[in-house]
């Protein structure tokens, strides 16, 4: 009856919270593709092919090519001399004639020095290809199938490889920065490798597009190799849906997403525990910085991450389970280890605000520095997991963050339309954050993170390093020596409600609209401007005034009442100042709780003679609340499927509105009750309590 | 190519989340087509960059021809300086100078300025304010875009040419040094600046936390010389990470540090007491 719908009522609105929280949860990225599904995994990574090209592709003009080789070391400058004779009587003037040449597998390409503008490819589609029937994708271009790629292939790019395997392509200059393939923001890919199982990039640069420069699409076997990548209104690498691929030595710089995107790696690991028989990507070596995040991984399954460099983005890597359409999802098994993630504080937002990112790709300044945030994320971040599984971050360097160092939250799946109940609640489980060096550089200076954890408190068994410094919540469940060991595990459905408040007003970001969302910090907000300093001061405004209330009414008189009364508007005032950005992670939020909690617990004691039920519900009230100040400041007590903080806000509801039904009625006659034996003078009210209180 | 997108999942983030509840509470439901909303335009740009000439100008590069409504312009404000030489500054229309993608294609409204003294090419400037050493009598400025083709209209290179030596009370020489001193009263020694730096020397100014010109990138050849002419407003060290070479900084007081770049790589110069990022050199 009415306790199963109020049930249902309540568990709605959760959800609702939950869910319009999550929408667009902290980090995601997203692309809009045909369907494709992942690679069976038969093939292998690539090895790099040193024998002689078999086609080559150059420019024509001499003085221009010795200009650009005159610095190379003898050995390099004579290389090149000689293939760019050799190119110059049978060679390709771009590198599409190229990779049109290809007519059997494991073929080497050749890119001398220069400038790749890819002429013929360039213009706007014309005829047949200027109409084709596909779907149109929310970011605005079509969403076209593999056959209109093949038939159309500079409709979005301005290099297809398409169906190509073992293709090499490689510069021959000294550095990757002699061979440029510049887009010049006409295409959505620069390079695209669809079907192309086994293709191996090296040693140049690619730049410029509005989407992404380098675009591996189901691929079983890649390597991008000393590759560099920039201004993309997206991403600097995207490999999606691909197996067995490697990233090495390559950077990224200056996109509105990621530098790198390995989406929807193949998902070999499902089911697995820490344990696995290998991962489907690696990438080693790279640095990804100026960017909204350095790394994105949306369904980012089995990526092992080692060795890189991701500083001076918004945010450093980001793993997510936020949207539909990804094959492998949720996320899970990436390994991060011995990463330098640092000094990500960068805010781009100000371009968003200012109009700058209205304007079209090639005028909003990206080669000035300027980057586009495609979406809502908290900048000055180190790893961001929105939903995600069985990941593994150890051994990292994470340091100077102004916000925080690891950011971890659930993802329900009806965020990425998977309906079913059973999956509601199957992000974010089993994260390991262990042996990291937190706040300290690799010469073991002090590079502190202004918190180096923040966590909205759901999913089991995840476990953060015992030498955490600074946290939200304070007490976090540790992580055994050996992977799978947690002390204090705990198996939460829900985050903290004021938590998921917070994403709930940041997430209504839009980059389109101009829309960034004022009660946010993740824009700037500050003191109380923020959501959280809002809630908390109306909180403890309507808890000051109702306590007060009671008090007036019913206590008055007492001197330990009143002292309760003054421990309580004392918490209440702590709440506030504890919802700052600055004591958020101190041990203040905590304290304020146990002074509230200490004084509702006094108060319902002192409430006995009078109002039992009621009484009974304010001790109840008091002791969860207190109860709460041990979960976030000494322990997260293990095994309760809601914080206390639920609990507390569900019985919070309830008691404001009884509180001022009891401040509000006469006291019924107790003649041996020591309330208030003065103050009833009227007896009509009395005996009819409910009229007084309507 | 691309028609605007319908409009799609407009919905305000809090029905969608209620509807997605709904979805949920009946427990049957669509797949949602997307939850990330649209982010930036993705237009893709026709690439427009000008129409290529067969015709040079006098330093041997194609020119690049806009119409004159699209073309950028440029002027030239050259000042004595208290030292010696010109202080010069460019105004710029419809141009930004982009140091970074020197090298890429041309996109109408980028680039580089080269400057020629006296008719012959001296630097390159990536920003608005550089200075000319004495003994130059004009300076050409010039705008090339980043495929080093000369920005034109109707033929003609867009440039704009000052002259120096006979500009009504300038001096032509340091010893001359002009009375009508320019705003930075430097009590500096009277240094006597190398009239034939080795290499290209770059004026950088730091006021506070301000570094002028703006910190970008220096592309320098291996074996280049370069000479940095850093003045700070405070007593620092400036430092050349890599080359691990170190300048002290008196205030107002230009310090030099000419280095052969030896080594191939990015290499930041930063102050050591205010830790800014003067300027980062790329060697290759």
């Amino acid at each position: 009856m009415s306790w199963t719908r109020r049930f249902v009522s309540v568990l709605s609105v959760v959800l609702a919270v939950l869910a319009a929280a999550l929408l667009t949860a902290p980090v995601a990225s997203a692309h809009e593709e045909r369907p494709v599904t992942l690679p069976d995994g038969s093939g292998s990574v690539p090895a790099h092919r040193t024998g002689e090209p078999d086609l080559l592709v150059c420019k024509t003009d001499r003085a221009d090519f010795e200009r650009r080789i005159a610095a190379f070391p003898a050995g390099l400058k004579a290389r090149n001399q000689e293939l760019f004779a050799r190119c110059g009587s049978n060679g390709y003037r771009h590198l599409q004639q190229a990779v049109d040449a290809v007519d059997r597998p494991g073929m080497n390409i050749a890119i001398l020095p220069g400038l790749y503008e890819e002429e013929p490819s360039l213009p706007a589609p014309t005829g047949a290809c200027a109409s084709l029937k596909a779907p149109t994708s929310s970011f605005g271009y079509q969403i076209l199938s593999y056959e209109q790629q093949a038939r159309c292939p500079h409709n979005q790019n301005l290099v297809a490889i398409l169906g190509k395997k073992n293709l090499q392509i490689e510069g021959t200059g000294a550095s990757r920065l002699d061979v440029v393939i510049d887009a010049k923001y006409a295409k959505l890919n620069a390079i695209r490798a669809d079907k192309s199982d086994g293709v191996y990039f090296r040693n140049f640069t690619a730049q410029r597009t509005t989407f992404n420069s380098l675009y591996v699409l189901a691929a079983d076997g890649f390597v991008i190799d000393d590759v560099l990548t920039r201004w993309n209104d997206e991403y600097g690498f995207l490999t999606f849906a691909s197996d067995h691929g490697l990233y090495k030595n390559c950077e990224s710089y200056g996109n509105g997403d990621s530098g790198i995107y390995p989406g929807s790696a193949s998902n070999i690991n499902d089911g697995y525990g820490y344990d696995v028989p290998r991962y489907s990507i690696e990438i080693t070596g790279c640095r990804s910085h100026h960017n909204m995040v350095g790394y994105s991984g949306t369904a980012g399954d089995s990526v092992w991450v080692h060795d890189n460099e991701f500083d001076h983005n918004m945010g450093g890597a980001s793993m997510d389970s936020a949207f539909p359409g990804h094959p492998g999802l949720p996320q899970n098994h990436a390994k991060f280890e011995r990463n330098l993630i640092h000094d990500n504080n960068e805010d781009y937002y100000p371009y968003v605000a200012d109009g700058t990112c209205a304007k079209p790709p090639a005028e909003r300044g990206y080669e000035n520095g300027v980057v586009c945030p495609q979406i809502s994320m908290p900048p000055g971040s180190g790893i961001i997991t929105a939903g995600g599984n069985w990941n593994l971050y150890e051994d990292n360097w994470i340091y100077g963050h102004d916000r925080t160092g690891f950011y971890l939250n659930a993802v329900p799946a009806f965020i990425r339309g998977e309906s079913a109940w059973a999956k509601q609640t199957d992000t974010s489980h089993h994260n390991r954050y262990a042996n990291n060096r937190l706040g300290t550089d690799k010469d073991g200076n002090s590079r502190p993170n202004r918190t180096d954890v923040w966590w909205d408190g759901q999913g089991r068994e995840n476990c953060w390093q015992d030498d955490t410094g600074a946290s939200s919540p304070r007490s976090l469940p540790a992580c055994g020596t050996a992977r799978g060991e947690v002390s204090g595990a705990t198996a939460r459905l829900v985050g903290e409600p004021v938590k998921l408040a917070q994403l709930l007003v940041c997430a209504d970001y839009s980059v389109q609209a101009r829309r960034l969302p004022a009660g946010c910090d993740w824009y700037g907000a500050r003191g109380l401007e923020r959501v959280e300093v809002q809630i908390a001061l109306a909180a403890s405004l309507l808890l000051a005034l109702v306590g007060t209330a009671l008090w007036w009414r019913r206590l008055r008189g007492r001197r330990l009442a009143a002292a309760a009364l003054l421990t309580g508007l004392a918490g209440l005032a702590l709440d506030v100042a504890g919802s700052t950005f600055t004591l958020a992670p101190t041990y203040v939020p905590a304290l304020a709780l146990l002074l509230t909690g200490a004084w509702w617990t006094a108060t319902g004691l002192l409430l006995r003679p009078t109002r039992p039920v009621f009484a009974w519900t304010t001790v109840a009230l008091g002791l969860l609340t207190l109860l709460d100040a041990f979960d976030k400041a000494v322990l997260m007590i293990p095994g309760i499927p809601l914080s206390p903080a639920w609990l507390r806000l569900l019985l919070g509801v309830v008691w404001v509105l009884w509180a001022v039904i009891a401040a509000g009625t006469r006291p019924a006659p107790d003649p041996s009750g020591p309330a208030d034996p003065s103050a009833t003078p009227d007896r009509p009210s009395e005996d009819h309590p409910e009229a007084a209180a309507a | 190519m691309n028609r605007p997108a319908p409009r799609r999942r407009t919905a305000p983030l809090t029905a969608a989340a209620l509807a997605a509840v709904l979805l949920l509470a009946a427990g049957c439901g669509d797949r949602p087509t997307t939850h990330h909303k649209p982010g930036t335009g993705h237009e893709q740009g026709t690439g427009s960059g000008g129409t290529l000439l067969a015709a040079r100008d006098d330093s041997g590069h194609r020119l690049r021809d806009l119409p004159a409504a699209d073309a950028p312009t440029v002027r030239a404000e050259a000042r004595p300086d208290t030292e010696g030489g010109w202080n010069v500054h460019l105004a710029v229309e419809r141009f930004r100078f982009t140091p970074e993608s020197t090298g890429g294609g041309a996109l109408a409204g980028r680039g580089h300025a080269r400057l020629l003294v006296d008719g012959r090419e001296t630097a390159r400037a990536y920003g608005p304010w550089f200075h000319v050493p004495p003994g130059a009598r004009t300076l050409t400025v010039r705008l090339y875009a980043d495929d080093h083709t000369a920005w034109s209209v109707a033929g003609a290179p867009v440039e704009t040419t000052v002259p120096l030596a006979s500009a009504s009370s300038a001096p032509s020489t340091p010893a001359s040094a002009s009375p009508s001193a320019p705003p930075s009263p430097s009590s500096a020694p009277a240094r006597t600046p190398d009239p034939t730096p080795t290499g290209r020397t770059l004026d950088i100014r730091v006021t506070g936390s301000t570094v002028t010109p703006a910190p970008s990138r220096v592309e320098l050849k291996k074996g280049e010389r370069i000479t940095l002419r850093v003045t700070s407003d405070r007593p620092d060290t400036v430092h050349v990470h890599g080359y691990d070479r170190e300048a002290t900084l008196t205030p107002g007081t230009p310090a030099a540090l000419t280095l052969t770049a030896d080594r191939t790589g990015l290499f930041e110069v930063e102050t050591h007491e205010s830790g800014l990022v003067l300027t980062q050199l790329v060697v290759r």
